[in-house]
């Protein structure tokens, strides 16, 4: 029974795996991210000034950053894995678009860890200090544009563009390079990414040197890292504050059903709300069982419109609209869901044709076909849905992660702005709370990490590439018991790991900085 | 000309590579040789880690899919379109 094929089971199964991994991965990744960015600064100030007060930091923070980069090294391989064995028509479908930017990660990872993060960490006094320090800013160069791969080829999920669909290959194949890398979902996406990440660092940071403070150890060393990463802390929030406006402007254009999702809005309007706190629940008077009506929601009249086209009295369409056909605030139609299945069942009946055609040596059916399928290419995806209530993704996770998301990145500005304030004048230790909300930070940051990607992924369900691969077309078809089989020893490897990193990390904490 | 010969003076020759390979493979050399009890251990972890992954993982429970049933990539092209064809 548990290895028959089971469609309903595979996709969700083959789903959740994908996600635990992710999530799991991505626990590692951003304090890879940005502290390399404030151990490449100790350096230089030791470098500069000569004070060994620096020279200390700089290693005790690198024996952290290495304990989370040993363990995280290659996490994101299974990720890799699961394209090829669980998501094959997938990756496939993008392979080429896929290919290149995953293809230049990996060259960029390996000379990166074969070469520089081996002289960070081995070549104390065996290279010059100018080179040492050299190798840390290259490690940190090297992380995020290794990050910004990856960022770009997620982006082209969510807006596919800079490319043609092939049906001889079955393919997207990449025409615009530029396209691709430079799409302002792409920029969006590793902007955000990256500055979140080195806000997580800088609340890493501040949490440690929070608890030697209430330990009454290396006060100065512990000032002296809350002080640098407070301004950086704030530096990086107020980009990933930015970042987010930008990126809701994107959302709003190219991922107009997610936008819905996050705000639970159903219906329409112009000078939409944004909703600061509510309780989406099933309402029996919606038209779809996937709709959910906010209660006891606190909303900020006009917001939503400003923050999709910085207008306060745009339209912004609710998910009824989206699937019933709109026109948007700058004036393009889009048509209702319905009429997108009706254009993506056109598509794949005319690739079904041009297959057929060619076997067949009739070219001008195949012309006839290949015109068909170009014109509807767009909603290609659209012809896999049964019910235009399949295009709605779950409205609780998103709406609740969005809240989360947000209402912890303005919990992060206010720690960093008492955390520098009261660490400049000396009295960090005074006021417990000071140190025991940093420490509380530290989790709350990869909460607030995890509820990013949680909005971004959950949000454009059910899509793996927007508009064109839906994630049940995506999938392999195996037998659902063997993705369970393998979500679990994941789940055991991965929880493994995680234990071994978090025990590791504190004996080292404990032990302190060599002075 | 003088410039072109600053700018060739930045790649290395082949006795330089040479060079900086060796000195990279000491650094390694003494860094691992050199490694503390704790560093020991995560390096342990690392290498089952990527055993498990390479090992297990890849070769044993998850092959890819496409790989490993179709060798040239028309077959891998026929067997997607049927699935783009034929999905419900």
């Amino acid at each position: 029974m548990l290895f028959e094929l089971n469609s309903a089971s595979l996709v969700e199964w083959s789903r959740w795996q994908f996600a635990m991994t992710a999530i799991y991965h991505y626990m590692f990744v951003p304090l890879t991210l940005g502290l390399s960015f404030l151990l490449a600064v100790m350096e230089t100030m030791w470098v500069r000034t000569g004070k060994e007060e620096w020279l200390h930091a700089t290693k005790f923070w690198m024996k952290l950053f290495g304990i989370n980069f040993a363990i995280g090294i290659a996490t994101g391989l299974i990720l890799e894995f699961q394209f090829g064995s669980n998501w094959s028509n997938y990756s496939w479908f993008v392979g080429d678009i896929f290919g290149a930017p995953l293809a230049i990660e990996g060259l960029f990872a390996f000379f990166l860890e074969a070469t520089f993060f081996a002289v960070m960490f081995f070549g104390w006094n065996k290279v010059s200090r100018r080179f040492h320090l050299t190798a840390t800013w290259l490690v940190f160069a090297g992380a995020n544009i290794s990050a910004l791969w990856i960022l770009v080829a997620n982006a082209w999920m969510q807006n596919p563009v800079g490319m043609e669909f092939n049906p001889l290959t079955a393919r997207n194949e990449m025409d615009d390079f530029w396209a691709v890398l430079f799409s302002p979902t792409a920029m969006n996406k590793f902007f955000h990414t990256v500055t979140s990440a080195y806000t997580l660092s800088a609340c890493f940071v501040i949490g440690v040197s929070s608890w030697f403070i209430l330990k009454k150890r290396h006060l100065e060393f512990a000032r002296k890292s809350i002080l640098l990463a407070s301004v950086f802390g704030f530096l990086s929030i107020l980009l990933t504050i930015f970042t987010g406006d930008t990126s809701a402007r994107d959302v709003t254009r190219t991922q107009p059903m997610k936008l819905a999702a996050m705000e639970g809005l159903n219906r329409g309007q112009e000078g939409a709300a944004l909703t600061i706190i509510g309780f989406p629940v099933k309402d029996a008077a919606l038209p779809s069982e996937r709709m959910r009506s906010v209660e006891y929601g606190i909303a900020v009249p006009k917001v939503l419109s400003f923050l999709g086209y910085h207008d306060f009295n745009a339209f912004i369409p609710g998910i009824e609209d989206i699937v019933n056909g709109y026109t948007s605030h700058d004036g393009k139609v889009y048509p209702s869901i319905p009429q997108r299945m009706a254009n993506g069942r056109l598509a794949i009946e005319a690739l079904k044709t041009y297959k057929t055609a060619l076997e067949e040596n009739n070219g001008l059916l195949a012309q006839e076909a290949l015109e068909t399928l170009r014109e509807n290419y767009p909603d290609f995806g659209y012809g896999y849905l049964s019910s235009p209530d399949e295009a709605i993704p779950p409205v609780v996770p998103v709406f609740y992660s969005f809240r989360i998301m947000v209402g912890l990145g303005l919990l992060f500005v206010l720690l960093f702005v008492v955390s520098w304030w009261y660490a400049k004048k000396r009295k960090f230790h005074k006021f417990r709370i000071i140190p025991y909300l940093a420490i509380a930070c530290v989790p709350l940051a990869y909460v607030a990490s995890q509820c990013g990607w949680i909005v971004a992924e959950v949000g454009r369900q059910p899509w793996v590439v927007q508009d064109l691969m839906p994630t049940n077309v995506a999938i392999t078809r195996i037998a659902s018991g063997w993705v369970i089989t393998t979500f679990w020893m994941f789940a055991l490897l991965f929880t493994l790991l995680l234990i071994a990193e978090l025990s590791i990390m504190f004996s080292q904490i404990r032990k302190g900085v060599k002075e | 000309m003088k410039t072109f010969i600053i700018l060739l003076r930045l790649f290395p020759n082949e006795t330089e590579i040479g060079h900086m390979l060796k000195c990279l493979w000491n650094i390694y050399r003494d860094g691992f040789s050199h490694l503390p009890r704790w560093g020991k251990m995560l390096m342990i972890i690392v290498v089952a880690k990527l055993f498990v992954l390479f090992f297990v993982f890849k070769f044993l429970l998850m092959p890819d899919y496409l790989n490993n049933r179709y060798t040239t990539d028309e077959e891998k092209s026929k067997h997607v379109l049927n699935e783009l064809i034929t999905k419900p």
